[in-house]
């Protein structure tokens, strides 16, 4: 369950002040599926950002399964970073000098799991996402669209309850795009919250519900 | 995150980076070498000196006398009250000069002693063939030599039965009693060649019986001072003049050598440790470019779940393995050279455990203290920035 209520975001950038979010409400159910759509610049990626507790609102609060994240430590953002959510952003982030299998098991890593442990599950979440047999390829001798799932693979590896992702289609053909989507909506369906940032409009007729962000605030919210 | 996997994963850095890392390493390399090879020229310095001091002969006290107007020097009837002093073993005198020895047609030139029987146990030596000299020789002037190995090299080449025959020394014929073990000692610094010959015989090589250099035996270790004692006051009471005569203690000297290769020891151990610590700053050097070429991979790990620690963990570990590979390769470097260095140009080394130990740690550490302020740049990224990081 994620409940934002009267969040705002300002950059302070030397005498300017930036107001990438003013003001945005915002409930997500467990298992919900939702899209949100925005032109660029709108606030949407910061929006994710402080869902994905890699950020903090300048006001307003923000409840992850009823915890309230503006009062957390650094170790325990880490933490939720780690064991509720996974990421998958446009660029995929993967780690160039490790190969796919590797990339999978850093979140374990950092979760604290054994070697062996860490080595079965990445290579189950590999092939969930259709790559059990690209467990030993680094990031730069894979497709794009290989490599999202990758870094969806990773995403999931953890087990989390609120999957995020970024226009994860953004640096994709539309075939590729189309699989990616087709796997996010998969393991949606599988009990996993996925909230998705796209630009595609067709894509985002998808979504049972979509969110509509415009400067920094919420302007349209649909329920099909 | 478990040790193991931290290290292993530093070492991948490393190897990803074979030729920089090297570099990198450099500093720490030199560094370790040069300690390690500097501190152990300075304690094999000291053991070869303390070897030669020791090997002169034990407890033992050295005269020197300059005398006071025309009387500079004792006679050797004199020596005979000094044997009655309480705990004196042997009373030797010596007078050394040079001459040629001469057999058949070969001539060499050699350090001729002239001393009594009391020599071979003051200054510890021993006979391997042969005979030493003895008193009757002494009482009777009788022209008898003992020859240093490397003078029987010299004369005889491989000639077996050298005692009995007879040498010229500076055109003075003598007959050969004995031959000395061997007591080595290379390069220029031969203990081994050397004659000796009665003192009464040495009007006629050496030009008088002036004795000037005395060596006084205690009969055992805590009777040095005593033996000291009872020399200074007897040659006071000879010469009535302090200054006319010193006694050196062989102790005293052991000491005063102990304690100039300490001195040098630590001055070359201490400036090879500031090439460590260059070296250490070389290290942090490279760990803040690495920090900064690896900001997005830093992004992507804290965005991943990796914590503050974690990421310090990362970029300690990863300084420390530098160093410390550095460091292995520095003691073998280290230990190589002092080998090299005592193989070809017969330098005395000896590399101990607790100096490789301590520069082994010092690079570690010094891994850890120049790793910490990268590190913590490195910890201390926002995760947003760092993943916007190009
Ligand atoms: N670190 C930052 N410092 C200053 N301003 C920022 C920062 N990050 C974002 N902004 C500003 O905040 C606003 C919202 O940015 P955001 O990245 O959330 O937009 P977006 O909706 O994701 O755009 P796009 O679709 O292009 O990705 C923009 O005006 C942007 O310039
Ligand atoms: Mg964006």
């Amino acid at each position: 369950m994620i409940e934002l209520r009267d969040i705002t975001k300002t950059y302070r950038m030397g005498k300017i002040a930036v107001h990438a979010l003013r003001g945005v409400s915002l409930e997500v159910k467990a298992g919900e599926l939702v899209a949100i759509v925005g032109p660029s610049g709108s606030g949407k990626s910061t929006l994710m950002n402080i869902i994905g507790c890699f950020d903090v609102p300048t006001s307003g609060e923000y409840r992850l399964e009823g915890k309230e994240v503006g009062r957390l430590t650094d170790n325990d953002l880490a933490r939720l970073r780690n064991r509720k959510i996974g990421f998958v952003f446009q660029k995929f982030n993967l780690l160039p000098q490790l190969t796919a299998w590797e990339n999978v098991q850093v979140p374990l890593l950092y979760a604290g799991v054994r070697l062996q442990e860490r080595r079965e599950r990445a290579a189950k979440a590999l092939r969930q996402v259709g790559l059990g047999d690209r467990l030993h390829h680094r990031p730069n001798e894979m497709s794009g669209g290989q490599q999202q799932r990758v870094a969806i693979a990773r995403a999931l590896v953890t087990r989390p309850s609120f999957l995020l992702a970024d226009e994860p289609t953004g640096n994709l053909d539309s075939n590729s795009g189309r699989e990616i989507m087709d796997l996010l909506f998969s393991l949606n369906e599988e009990g996993t919250t996925l909230i998705v940032v796209t630009h595609d409009g067709l894509l985002a007729k998808r979504f049972p519900r979509l969110v509509e962000i415009r400067d920094g605030q919420l302007v349209r919210e649909e329920v099909q | 995150m478990e040790f193991i996997t931290a290290v292993s994963l530093a070492w991948q850095g490393i190897v990803n980076n074979k030729l920089r890392s090297l570099l990198t390493m450099l500093g720490v390399i030199i560094g370790v070498a040069s300690v390690i090879s500097l501190v152990a020229i300075g304690t094999g310095t000291n053991k070869q000196v303390t070897e030669r001091i020791q090997s002169l002969g034990s407890n033992l006290l050295t005269v020197q006398v300059r005398g006071r107007g025309s009387d500079t020097s004792l006679r050797y009837v004199e020596l005979a009250d000094l044997k009655e002093l309480e705990h004196v073993s042997a009373v030797a005198p010596a007078l050394t000069g040079t001459a040629t020895v001469k057999y058949g047609s070969v001539t060499h030139d050699t350090l001729v002693e002239a001393t009594n029987t009391d020599y071979s146990t003051a200054r510890n030596l021993a006979v391997a063939s042969g005979r030493f000299l003895s008193d009757l020789d002494v009482t009777f002037h009788h022209k008898v030599a003992v020859l240093g190995t490397e003078v029987v090299e010299n004369l005889f080449g491989s000639l077996n039965s050298v005692v009995g025959q007879r040498i010229l020394i500076d055109g003075i014929e003598f007959t050969v009693v004995g031959v000395l073990e061997s007591k080595g000692g290379g390069g220029g610094m031969s203990q081994d060649d050397r004659v000796i010959i009665p003192l009464t015989s040495a009007n006629l090589v050496l030009g008088g019986q002036n004795i000037r250099t005395l060596y006084v035996q205690a009969d055992a270790s805590d009777t040095v001072k005593k033996v000291e004692e009872g020399l200074n006051d007897w040659l006071l009471k000879r010469f009535r003049d302090e200054d006319s005569f010193s006694v050196f203690n062989q102790a005293d000297m052991l000491e005063t050598v102990n304690e100039v290769t300490k001195i040098l020891s630590l001055m070359l151990g201490g400036i090879a440790g500031i090439s460590l610590l260059v070296g250490g700053i070389g290290i942090m050097n490279i760990m803040l470019v690495s920090v900064t070429e690896r900001t997005r991979e830093i992004g992507i790990r804290k965005a991943l779940g990796a914590r503050r620690r974690d990421i310090l963990n990362q970029f300690l570990v990863e300084s420390m393995v530098l160093s410390g590979s550095g460091g292995i390769i520095g003691i073998g470097v280290g230990v190589g050279l002092s080998l090299v260095l005592e193989r070809l140009l017969q330098m005395p080394t000896s590399v101990s455990l607790l100096p490789v130990l301590i520069a082994f740690g010092s690079a570690v550490m010094i891994g850890v203290f120049f790793g910490i302020y990268p590190a913590r740049r490195a910890a201390e990224l926002n995760p947003i920035q760092a993943l916007q990081y190009e």
